[in-house]
Parts: structure tokens; sequence; C-alpha cells
């Protein structure tokens, strides 16, 4: 393996954006070290189809265990070059796997709080702890998987639209704060895609999307995966920006 | 090694002759596309883009004013003639000044406008007649960070830009039932760029201000433009991307 390949880290690498983001770093030659929380089979057949990758068990909504993992990512490959993190949720009050548009009546405080700390608390402490880990070397690019719910105006469950509209403010602040030490810190926010959490959206939402998407087609998950990785790879300008995949909505 | 970005597309890329739209011409060419480019007056500077470009096989140059209409239909009509096709247009030739409103006279306020915007509109008229024929084609638009955000910039130049994202999202709703992509692409301060005439104090207050405290190189907006005009970047369209080192 090349020992001058970026390293790259992904939160959330086996879940249907981000195992195509792990094999898509990959494949423009970045060595991957990624987590997963329940899907062990496809972290398993990811490590197993990426040379030189390593995955970790990681529950984003334990920032100790966040801090961990990382100090062991950067000890393992030496360096982190890029942090990309593809953990997210859409439901946050049923339970472990349901599904559905969960609207303001039927959030409970619990889940407010569950959404907050899976799709926005973890990328801040995560971007801290490569921040002190990477303190004085510099050159590190992050990308957070935003969401058009955050960014445009759409029927979308509150609190996900929060917690990933913040998503836009945070890199901007960390943009600046980390920016002197040279770290580029960026989102991406895709509209509806063909897999992943926007599977879950209902038949009339996803007809609306369709109408007033000028490409009239749902995003697809290796269009978003190309962006991140230029973002994670080659990126030496764009800082703090928010970048839509939408196809013109 | 990495498959290039832009093999087999055929590039036509405004103002070519120096600077930013020499850049992209050159990163284009690299990444496997053929490039077109116009220029007005310098030859030596077209002469130096096609060299970058590995030559006349790769690259030609057309002396081409943007505000031509009659010398811009017959470059496209001999690109596509040529080469096929214009899959991948960078309206990017545009003038600037650095002068306070109230000096500004008419023809100031026309130059800028004039140039940037009706000439990205007639540019744009020219090659998306062939690119809806084909249901297929990307249009890149240079915005500048100036038409996006408030900055102490010259206030003819920033109208200018900021029309430029307002027609790039027009735009792209337009011609998206086409399959065409629209995007803006809105840097920061370049080298050497439009801001190159800036007084000292005003650069410093830029650089105070810019998280990474330098200003962009060519090199690298051009490698970002090659990116968002690549077939990878198929769900972009609409959106200003902003390459400014975070002001």
């Amino acid at each position: 393996m090349d020992a001058a390949a970026p390293v790259t880290i992904v939160i959330g690498g086996s879940g249907a954006v981000g195992r195509v983001v792990c094999r898509t770093l990959a494949a423009r030659g970045a060595r991957v070290g990624f987590t997963y929380l329940t899907n062990e089979t496809v972290a398993r057949e990811l490590t197993a189809a990426i040379p030189d990758s390593t995955a970790r068990r990681l529950d984003v909504r334990d920032i100790g265990a966040i801090d961990r993992t990382l100090d062991e990512f950067e000890a393992l490959f030496g360096r982190i070059d890029a942090l990309v993190n593809c953990a997210a949720i859409g439901v946050a009050c049923g339970p472990p796997g349901a599904t559905g548009h969960e609207r303001m009546d039927h959030v409970t405080e619990d889940g407010w709080e569950t959404m907050l700390a899976v799709n926005t608390k973890a990328s801040y402490f995560a971007v801290r702890r490569v921040a002190s880990l990477m303190r004085d070397r510099g050159g590190v690019n992050v990308v957070l998987l935003g969401s058009i719910d955050g960014v445009k105006p759409a029927p979308a469950p509150v609190h996900y639209a929060a917690s990933k509209a913040a998503l836009a403010g945070m890199i901007r602040a960390m943009a600046k704060e980390l920016g002197p030490r040279g770290f580029r810190i960026n989102s991406v926010a895709p509209g509806v895609l063909e897999d992943g959490l926007s599977r879950t959206l209902s038949e009339p939402l996803r007809r609306e999307y369709l109408k007033h998407c000028g490409l009239k087609r749902f995003g697809r998950i290796e269009e978003v995966a190309s962006l991140v990785t230029w973002l994670a790879v080659e990126n030496t300008l764009v800082t703090g920006q928010t970048l839509v995949l939408d196809g013109a909505l | 090694m990495t498959a290039r970005l832009l093999d087999g597309e055929v590039a036509l890329v405004t103002g070519g002759s120096r600077g930013l739209g020499q850049a992209i011409a050159r990163v284009f060419a690299g990444e496997g596309a053929r490039v077109a480019f116009s220029y007005t007056r310098d030859e030596a500077g077209s002469h130096k883009t096609l060299e970058l470009c590995g030559g006349a096989g790769r690259a030609r140059a057309f002396q081409a004013s943007v505000l031509d209409p009659g010398a811009t239909a017959s470059m496209v009509a001999e690109i596509e003639r040529d080469w096929g096709s214009i899959d991948i247009l960078v309206n990017n030739a545009a003038v600037s000044q650095n002068m306070p409103l109230a000096l500004m006279e008419e023809d100031d306020w026309d130059r800028v406008m004039d140039v940037n915007v009706k000439g990205t509109f007639l540019t744009a008229r020219a090659v998306l007649r062939g690119m809806i024929r084909r249901r297929r084609g990307v249009v890149l638009n240079m915005g500048s960070l100036a038409g996006v955000r408030m900055i102490d910039a010259p206030v003819h130049y920033c109208a200018s830009k900021a029309a430029i994202k307002g027609l790039t999202e027009a735009l792209a709703k337009e011609v998206a039932r086409y399959g065409i992509r629209v995007i803006c692409l809105a840097p920061g301060l370049l080298e050497d760029g439009v801001g190159r005439n800036l007084p000292e104090h005003r650069l410093a207050d830029y650089l105070k201000h810019c998280a990474l405290g330098r200003v962009g190189t060519f090199d690298e907006v051009a490698r970002l433009a090659a990116f968002l005009v690549s077939g990878g970047n198929g769900y972009m369209s609409g959106e200003t991307v902003i390459a400014d080192g975070g002001v």
C-alpha cells in the first residue's frame, strides 16, 4: 500500500451512502478506515473488498467511543487526512429500524435529543477529535453529509431538518476556527436519492419531489460519493460550504 | 491511475488566452477533453494556451468576442462540424474595473454588464441549441464571491456576477428537461485575477477574513471546474459553488 496515499476515515461506512463512499475513496487510491453500528455483514464485505481497510464498531451517541475510535485509527494509519461522516438517522422516536415521517406532535423530547445526537452532535465531537489529533499537521478535509431538508424548504420531519440545517452553521464556524490550521470543512446536501434514508419517504412526497426536480429523477448514491470523494481527497480551496446535489430542485 | 474526468468530451471555454480561462483549458485537456477556446486580442496568450493543451490536435483557438453573435455562431458551427458536439461550455470571459460608483460612466457600466452578462447569454444561447438537440451538456458559468457575498468590490462587477448566479438558476430549471446541467462557480480572490489591481490594504483585509489566509490559484479553481462538469457530478445543477478559502 502506498504510504503517501491519503488516509480517509468514514463514520457510518456500512450504510447505503457510506459503503459507496468507502469504495469510491478506495478506488481513488485512498486508504480507508470506517465505522459501522449494526451492519456487521456489510462491514466484513467492505474490509474484504478494500485492501488495507479497517472497520470498527461505533455508536456515535457515545462521545467517548468516538474519541477512542478516532485515536485508534490515527495510531493505526499514522495520520488522518480526511474525515467523512455519513452516519445519520431519519427517524428517532420509533423502535430501531422504524420508518416514516415523524410529525411534530409525535416527536418526544428523547426523540429530539436522539436525532440531534446522531445527526449533529456526533459530527461536532468527531471533527474536534480529528482537529486535536492532526493539530499541527494541517491539510485535512472534513466532509459531513447534510440534506436538502436542511437547506431548502421541503415537507421534511422538523427534527431531522433542524439536525441537518445545524451542520451548515457548524461547518461555516468550524471553517473559520480551523482554517488557519489548514482544515477545510464542507458539507454535501443531497436531495432525494435512489437508496438510503430516502427509501422511507412516502409515495406522495416522492412524486412531489420529482415534480419539482429539474432533472426529473432521484439522485444516485454514486453521485453523492463522487462529490464527497472529491472534497475529501482533491479539494484544497473550498471550505465552509454546503454543496447541494438536487438536480435543480 | 484513476480514469481521467473528461475523456471523450468536447469543451468550449470563453476567454481562454490567459488567467483562469487558460488554466481551465489546460486542466480540461489534461483530463482528456478536446478544448476549444475563444479570445479577443491576445494572440501570444492564445498560442500559449494551445501549447499548454498539448497542441493543435487537442485544442483550437478562435478569435471571437462573446459580444459578436456572428463570430460565436461560426465558432460553434466549426467545432460541432469537426468534433461532433460541444458537451461542456465554460462561460469564463469577463472584465472588471476598480471604480467608485460616483465616478462610473454609463459606458463603464455597459462594458462590464455586456461582457460578463450579455456575453454569457449570447454564448449560452449559441451553444445550447446543439446541446438541446443532443439532449446532453453542461454549462459552467464563472461567477464570483463578489456576486454572492457583501464585499467591497466595484458595483458593476458585483451586479454582473450576481446576475450570473440568477441566470444559472433560471437556466438550470429551463434546460434540465433536456438533461442539461448548469452550474455557477464563484471563486474568491485569485492570484493575478481581476483583483490584481486591488489596493494593498484591501488585499490585506481580504486575507485577514479568509480562513485559509491566502488567495486561490487558477490551477485549484480549474481542477474544481473539471470535477463540477464531469459525468460523476451528474446530479448537481442550479448550484453556486463558492471557492474562497473560507471568507
